[in-house]
């Protein structure tokens, strides 16, 4: 209790901001879709982060506390399913039905995969931003020239553009290793 | 669960695909691995199915911000130092005092990166149509339409007053600054209003019948349009402020004790129809405040300028308690305070302070005059007495 400045201290802390920011919303998303509860899902992500708080310090890197995270969050899930299923005396529904490692997996990948595309995007101007995001919606050049009212061409220098900047952010491959490295 | 590594892999991996942005080294590394299974491949389709089928969501910004709240509350923050004090008064001090020196004495030069960890706010803004579009207005650099009438510049937002009326129905926008942001707004019929941080306005995109309304939450200036036939009417908690044409400042945060309205110029009526019948009528130079603790309307005579000064970049206080000034300092450098001396709390501080300028001269000033102390660790401001 009484120590203070432990691992490397307040530098530390400042990365588990970082860390806080950049996992938070997805380890939420994660767990909306299997409480399918907002606010069940909120408590369990801010339970997930005090877990890897508390352990902050163990983690070697970023891989680490970031698979931790995930798991943390399916065993609270866990945990807080089968007391559901208690308190509504459910007894005989004790398995987890469609919740087996592997879909959960996937979950995981696609969370983590639509987190790097965020954060890639964000650093993007807004109509370069909206282009991206009609583009994943599956909407071809055309339709997004038609949508915002502008010429096919500008669409495809736009996204050129965006590609070009994304393909630099990406290659620096997570801001946040990038903010350990530039802070160490 | 180790294969969970690899799943962040193949994210990694996958997003760079999406984006056609991955590295030929890489490219290659994945296709390799991909092409080894089919069961690999089928994975990947479910999981690129998964991307597909989330709503896009721009509020991810905003779940991090919350939840950084909410927990920094729960385990760095205010309610866990009360929480110690409560229990073990004695020993909190000196383990505070003691985390601070060992922080200036092993990491000197770490110091600065720390204190650059607050600062100013700046124009941010999340937009939200009728249709629950949203945009985030905080990284504009050139004009961009958001739709034929709408039209975002880096510091304001543009409506523009459609060629007929007819036909045009009440379709409501939302405006939602937060906080350590700003922005401006102009609306369809030339009113112009200076958001400020922490707050939000909701509003049509045009104004349709015989009254122009829109409904605050938070802080705002108003520079009203004249238009006889149509009266101005902001709805903002418990007050109702109706005007012709004029500039005034409404201040309701909800964890505020005061709400109040300060008139700048012209003239305006306010109403407060929950808890009473009156209509006050406030002259330039005017403030009328409502006490939430004492359910007292007051109405005094102030230098209206120290109210609005924000809207020009300023803080003016005058003869202001130290607890108002960070608490009003704190939605725009967003930070959290703990006092370690409960008394220096109703200190009174006057002065004038830029609210561009870093917050690390601020907090000099401030210590200057009313003689206190502050510290900063993370993102808590720790004042003491000097």
């Amino acid at each position: 209790m009484f120590e203070v400045n432990r691992g490397s201290g307040i530098q530390t802390k400042q990365e588990f901001r970082k860390f806080f920011e950049d996992f938070f919303p997805g380890v939420y998303f994660l767990l909306t879709k299997y409480t399918k509860e907002k606010e069940t899902a909120w408590d369990l992500a801010q339970e997930a982060f005090i877990k890897i708080y508390e352990r902050w310090a163990d983690f070697e890197d970023t891989e680490s506390a970031k698979a931790f995270v995930y798991t943390v969050a399916r065993n609270l899930f866990i945990n807080h399913y089968r007391r559901e299923q208690l308190r509504l005396n459910i007894y005989k529904n004790l398995e987890l039905p469609d919740f087996d490692t592997n879909g959960f997996l996937k979950n995981v990948a696609a969370e983590e995969t639509l987190r790097i595309l965020y954060a890639a995007i964000d650093q993007l101007h807004e109509q370069t931003r909206t282009i991206i995001y009609l583009g994943l919606k599956g909407k071809n050049n055309a339709e997004i020239a038609q949508i915002l009212n502008v010429s096919v061409n500008t669409v495809k220098t736009l996204k050129k553009n965006a590609y070009r900047t994304l393909r630099k952010l990406l290659r620096k491959d997570h801001f946040w290793i990038l903010f350990l490295l530039l802070n160490n | 669960m180790d294969g969970i590594k690899e799943y962040l892999k193949l994210a990694r991996w996958l997003a760079g695909d999406i984006l056609d942005t991955l590295p030929e080294e890489e490219r290659a590394e994945f296709k390799t691995w991909l092409g080894e299974s089919s069961v690999r491949q089928e994975e990947l389709r479910e999981i690129r199915d998964l991307v597909g089928q989330r709503e896009l969501d721009n509020n991810r910004e905003e779940i991090a911000r919350k939840g950084w709240h909410e927990f920094a509350g729960k385990t760095l923050g205010q309610r866990r130092y009360k929480q110690v004090l409560k229990y073990a008064a004695v020993i909190t001090l000196p383990i505070i005092v003691a985390a601070t020196c060992l922080t200036i004495y092993r990491f000197p030069d770490k110091q600065q990166v720390q204190q650059k960890q607050i600062q100013a706010g700046g124009t941010k803004a999340i937009l939200k149509l009728s249709d629950g579009r949203t945009y985030n207005l905080e990284h504009l650099i050139k004009k961009s339409k958001i739709t034929e009438n709408i039209i975002a510049d880096s510091c304001v937002l543009n409506y523009v007053s459609p060629d007929t009326l007819s036909g045009q129905a009440l379709v409501y926008n939302k405006l939602r600054v937060p906080r350590g942001g700003t922005f401006q707004l102009a609306l369809e019929d030339g009113t112009k209003i200076w958001l400020n941080s922490e707050s939000e306005l909701t509003y049509p995109e045009v104004f349709v019948g015989e009254s122009r309304e829109v409904y605050l939450d938070g802080e705002a200036y108003f520079d009203v349009a004249k238009d006889a036939y149509r009266p101005f009417i902001v709805h903002s908690g418990i007050q109702h402020i109706q005007v012709l044409g004029t500039t005034f400042g409404i201040t309701n945060y909800s964890d505020i004790r005061e709400v109040s309205t300060t008139l700048v110029s012209g003239k305006v009526q306010v109403k407060f129809p929950e808890i009473s019948d009156e209509i006050f009528l406030l002259e330039p130079g005017c403030r009328l405040c409502y006490d939430r603790k004492d359910q007292k309307i007051r109405k005094q005579m102030v230098n209206a300028d120290e109210y609005v000064a924000w809207k020009d970049g300023k803080y003016v206080f005058n003869g202001k308690p130290l607890e108002d000034i960070l608490e009003t300092l704190a939605r725009w450098y967003d930070f959290q305070v703990f006092y370690q001396t409960h008394s220096v709390k109703e200190r009174l501080f006057s002065g004038e302070l830029m609210r561009f300028e870093s917050f690390r001269d601020i907090l000099g000033i401030i210590e200057e005059v009313s003689n206190v102390k502050f510290s900063i660790k993370q993102h808590t401001v720790i004042v003491a007495d000097r």
